[in-house]
């Protein structure tokens, strides 16, 4: 037990990081695809900014779910496409560890900039600064939890060609708990009255859950996806 | 038998509900004849579940002798 | 290995042939009784006259939705912990049977909710909860359906299950909460208790008439899941053997029963 578990894993997180950031990595489309669904709500719903500002965090939310599920089929199909993941599993790290740093990497390309975003998106909804604060801080806390859970549907998945559409459905029921306290969080900055620890509370710890969850049902189904 | 102002919906989730499981009842029956026949087919060309006709290879078609084929 | 694999399902299709005959037959019997009380026997409900006829297939359907998606996450437990060959069949062959008594209870709870609610559809736990079990159930027959491979898309969906299983608790959890935030119990409530003997007869006897049901449809269909992967395995074996006999002429068989590969003779 000489080694210590951290240098392979900063390796392991640079090289993610680098390759979601490179042309053709697809992070930066996650924000637009964003941006997209904020812009278009308005144009469903009408410009009605009382209205706006009530249901802003939810649209906020609404599209980080849909940003995070849309870049979750390249978690692991990249690198089954290449061979990449079939060294990965010989290489006797443990799984688990090798998920997890690969989730971290691919939140802070995807789900950080959502979270960065949220801010300026919420001027389109009339979100008061106060709002506009708790759905960055519940976004920060819960896009972890939707990027954890999603690695699931993304291992179960990866042997398929075409399993994109077919993850999102798998992983929406999932992520149902984490929208529920998300929002609600939120809005205890909209709705006087309305708690704001208790739903911040546990979406933290769903946050925590799927940190265990994720990584350990991932794993598994990647180990079965290549034997 | 009078069932009241509401029959239409009463009647309405039992009806719905027979029509769902005589479709799976379909679905199994169906199911089944057609895979029967499917196997009476095969076993009559010859093919076994231990080889086609000559080969007696009594390996059993686990995984992982899928993936060596393919 | 190959023996064991083997024997058990052989096992499975004798036993269930002689089973099944007898548990369609108390499944059917069961039924008779059971509509007969319900629709004969059966008092008005005070409050809700007539459309309480309606809990008699509502509540058993609502039942058989959890205990089906339970028999599947004990199901892939069998798969992925103990490995036995009938568990991936098993729960293969429960989720259609699932989603089809969780799509009853849905029909029938907004066709229930509608004379007393007012509405179709009601945001209400229960039925929120149900259905994101649809769903699951849906979701779990889509992943089965997109892999060739039986046994690969049998783990793939045991994982998935058992994910849902913990999750299950905490989605209910969840709507609950977000439930009570909304609309602060508004809707009508049907405890256990309140119901009188005189309903709670007829009800046990269509639960019991519905679980025969699935334990009927879900043998049957079990029995159909293994016949499909024999004639799978026919089919695969004859494209191994006519291609094994186009590559080279077939020399003197001398491959052991237990070697891995089919081409191994040649």
């Amino acid at each position: 037990m000489s080694e210590r578990p951290l240098p392979w894993a900063m390796t392991l997180l640079r090289r993610e990081l680098r390759l979601s950031m490179r042309v053709g990595g697809g992070a930066q489309v996650g924000v637009l695809f964003f941006l997209a669904v904020v812009t278009v709500i308005p144009f469903g719903l009408g410009p009605d900014m009382n209205l706006l500002a009530r249901i802003g965090p939810a649209i906020l939310w609404i599209g980080a779910l849909l940003a995070t599920l849309l870049g979750l089929d390249r978690l692991f199909q990249a690198d089954r496409d290449d061979g990449t993941l079939d060294l990965m599993l010989m290489a006797g790290r443990p799984l688990e560890l090798v998920v997890l740093t690969k989730c971290l990497a691919h939140w802070l390309a995807t789900g950080l900039p959502l979270v960065v975003a949220a801010p300026v998106l919420g001027i389109f909804l009339n979100l008061q600064p106060l709002a506009m604060g708790a759905v960055t801080l519940t976004l920060l806390v819960g896009t972890p939890a939707l990027t954890l859970i999603g690695a699931i549907g993304a291992a179960l998945t990866v042997s398929l060609r075409r399993g994109g559409l077919l993850l999102a459905v798998l992983v929406v029921p999932l992520a149902i708990p984490v929208l529920i306290f998300g929002v609600s969080a939120a809005n205890a900055a909209l709705v006087v009255g309305t708690p704001f620890r208790a739903p911040f509370a546990i979406l933290c710890a769903l946050s925590l859950l799927a940190a265990v969850i994720g990584p350990v049902a991932s794993a598994m189904a990647l180990r079965f996806s290549s034997d | 038998m009078d069932l009241g102002p509401y029959s239409g919906f009463i009647l309405a989730s039992y009806a719905i509900s027979t029509l769902i499981v005589l479709a799976l009842v379909a679905w199994v029956v169906l199911d089944r004849r057609q895979l029967e026949r499917t196997l009476h087919d095969l076993a009559s060309k010859g093919v076994t579940r231990r080889g086609p006709a000559t080969a007696p290879a009594a390996a059993k078609l686990s995984s992982t002798a899928t993936d060596t084929q393919e | 290995m190959a023996i064991l694999d083997y024997a058990n399902p052989t096992r499975f299709l004798r036993l269930t042939q002689i089973v099944l005959p007898w548990l369609t037959a108390a499944c059917l019997a069961a039924f008779a009784v059971g509509l007969y009380m319900t629709f004969f026997v059966s008092p008005e409900d005070y409050q809700q006259g007539q459309t309480v006829k309606i809990m008699y297939i509502h509540v058993p359907a609502a039942w058989l939705c959890m205990m089906t998606y339970s028999i599947m996450a004990i199901s892939s437990l069998g798969t992925l912990v103990w490995k036995h060959p009938l568990a991936d069949v098993s729960a293969k062959a429960a989720a259609p049977i699932g989603a089809a008594f969780t799509l009853i209870a849905l029909i029938t709870g907004s066709l229930w909710g509608r004379p007393m609610w007012g509405t179709y559809w009601e945001w209400d736990a229960r039925m929120t909860s149900v259905l994101v079990l649809l769903i699951m159930y849906l979701g779990l027959i889509a992943l089965w359906r997109t892999m060739e491979d039986p046994i690969r898309a049998g783990k793939a969906a045991a994982v998935l299950t058992l994910v849902g299983a913990i999750n299950l608790p905490i989605i209910k959890f969840s709507v609950e909460w977000w439930n009570t935030l909304h609309q602060p119990a508004s809707v009508m409530r049907m405890d256990g208790p309140t119901i009188d003997t005189s309903m709670l007869v007829p009800l046990f006897v269509m639960a019991g008439a519905a679980t025969l049901l699935f334990f009927v449809l879900h043998l049957q269909a079990m029995r159909n899941e293994i016949l499909r992967r024999r004639v799978r395995a026919m089919r695969l074996k004859a494209a191994a053997g006519s291609r094994a006999a186009r590559m080279a002429p077939p020399s003197s068989p001398l491959s052991s029963p237990m070697s891995g590969t089919p081409g191994a003779a040649e």
